[in-house]
């Protein structure tokens, strides 16, 4: 097929499939409603891994969870999720919560969006597992 | 051989009906309330991974069409472009698309090609155009020689490759359950490729077909789905990206990084790119034999189940 009526057409295309997309309400983020739902979706993860300790944020975007191999944060992914191991991330504190950057090329940041008190806590939790780490 | 044949680019003119099927399965899944999920940043990464599939083959298509114009030059073989030939070419290049897929899963360095495809954790009709930029330069065009130093013109090598793509299209789809029960059993269908997409441990490396799903009872790589384990899509590790550019490399770049880790032989690095993705030279990965034999330790019943026939509770 020519590029002249391919290249168009496949633009209309994209553009149709994301305005039919929006129009049936797909672009939601999740938000983990309680420490038991931030369970579930970390078992999902990570099946074998009982979590000792969940901190869900207040706007249940976010969580850190801790498990016998360190501290996690499991984090909303449009409407899954994923998670990262915090042993190397990096602390940025920011003016809505924190920025973490991470090793991973297919995952350089995450921006956590947190009260200032939440802030306090997860950058202490997060800072005292590093140092742990680094002392095992 | 030197003769040309020509066959229209069955993908290209297939992209109205993709996009057509895309969105009656999105209409279907908000009015019927099942058959699936669409979530709009996954699935437009997908179709600009789609896109992206397309410009790649356009860039670097000429150099597996050169290759495979050398090979008919060598070979003293022509079958011809009789329906017959069309139909045996079609058959034999989907056993080839088994091993290449095969391969796809099991060397690292394929596999950073494909991984992309199963990067989503949604299984829809944009899951199937989330096709990969790197082909090229896995190099699994040599798969294809044979069929050409058989005979079968390379022109129709690709047709064939592309009805083939196209098939696949319509299976990667929760809204249809399953097929009559004569099509489950020959062909490859919505279930038995939700299968390969789950990253469930029951489910891992398995149903490696495209259109027949045959190769894989044959091969001995084949899983039904099962009623009460519905399948987790994604990959063992899931991907937090929406970027096209970090889905289409991100696995090359691992290897690289694996590559640079001090104290390596040249036998580790050489590993790193053909054994199977989850493999470490310090035994610290998480393959996908030990992956199903923590999950049989945790769950003794499943032991000898389809997916778990060779571990022991």
């Amino acid at each position: 097929m020519p590029l002249h009526i391919l290249a168009p057409m496949v633009v209309v295309g994209l553009l149709i499939a994301w305005g039919a997309m929006r129009w049936a309400g797909c672009s939601r983020d999740l938000q983990f409603t309680t420490v038991e739902d931030a369970r579930l979706h970390w078992l999902r993860h990570r099946p074998g891994a009982k979590p000792r300790d969940i901190i869900v944020a207040s706007d249940g975007r976010a969580a850190l969870v801790e498990v016998a191999s360190g501290l996690w944060l499991l984090r909303s992914f449009g409407i899954d999720s994923v998670i990262h191991h915090l042993g190397q991330a990096q602390l940025t504190p920011a003016n809505q919560g924190l920025t973490l950057g991470f090793p991973e090329y297919d995952d350089p940041k995450a921006k956590i969006t947190l009260t200032p008190e939440e802030r306090d806590i997860w950058r202490d939790r997060i800072t005292a597992h590093q140092q742990e780490s680094r002392n095992d | 051989m030197t003769d040309m044949l020509i066959y229209p680019k069955v993908t290209d003119y297939a992209v109205p009906f993709f996009i057509l099927a895309i969105l009656i399965e999105i209409a279907w899944i908000t009015f019927k309330k099942r058959g699936g999920r669409y979530e709009t940043r996954d699935a437009m990464t997908s179709l600009f991974m789609g896109v992206g599939s397309v410009v790649s083959g356009i860039l670097l298509g000429f150099i597996a069409w050169n290759f495979f114009m050398f090979l008919w030059w060598l070979t003293p073989i022509n079958l011809g472009a009789s329906v017959l030939v069309v139909v045996v070419c079609f058959v034999l290049d989907d056993l080839r698309y088994y091993w290449v897929h095969r391969f796809g899963h099991r060397v690292r360095w394929v596999w950073a090609s494909h991984v992309n495809h199963h990067s989503s954790q949604h299984y829809n009709l944009t899951t199937a155009l989330r096709q990969t930029w790197t082909g090229t330069f896995t190099l699994m065009m040599v798969v294809r020689a044979p069929l050409i130093l058989l005979g079968f013109h390379p022109a129709m090598v690709l047709f064939v490759g592309g009805v083939n793509l196209i098939y696949q299209f319509w299976i990667h789809t929760e809204a249809i359950d399953k097929m009559p029960r004569w099509f489950e059993a020959v062909m490859n269908t919505p279930s038995h490729h939700r299968v390969h997409h789950g990253r469930n441990p029951r489910y891992l490396d398995a149903n490696y077909a495209g259109v027949f799903i045959i190769w894989d009872k044959m091969f001995g790589t084949f899983v039904p789905e099962v009623e009460d384990e519905k399948v987790d899509y994604g990959l063992i590790h899931n991907i937090g990206t929406f970027n096209p550019i970090r889905v289409a490399f991100h696995e090359w770049v691992a290897i690289w990084r694996d590559w640079r880790q001090p104290g390596l032989t040249w036998k580790d690095r050489w590993n790193y790119a053909v054994k199977p993705p989850g493999w470490r030279h310090d035994d610290k990965g998480g393959s996908t034999e030990l992956l199903k034999r923590r999950h049989v330790a945790r769950n003794p019943e499943v032991a000898g189940t389809p997916g778990f026939e060779d571990y022991k509770a």
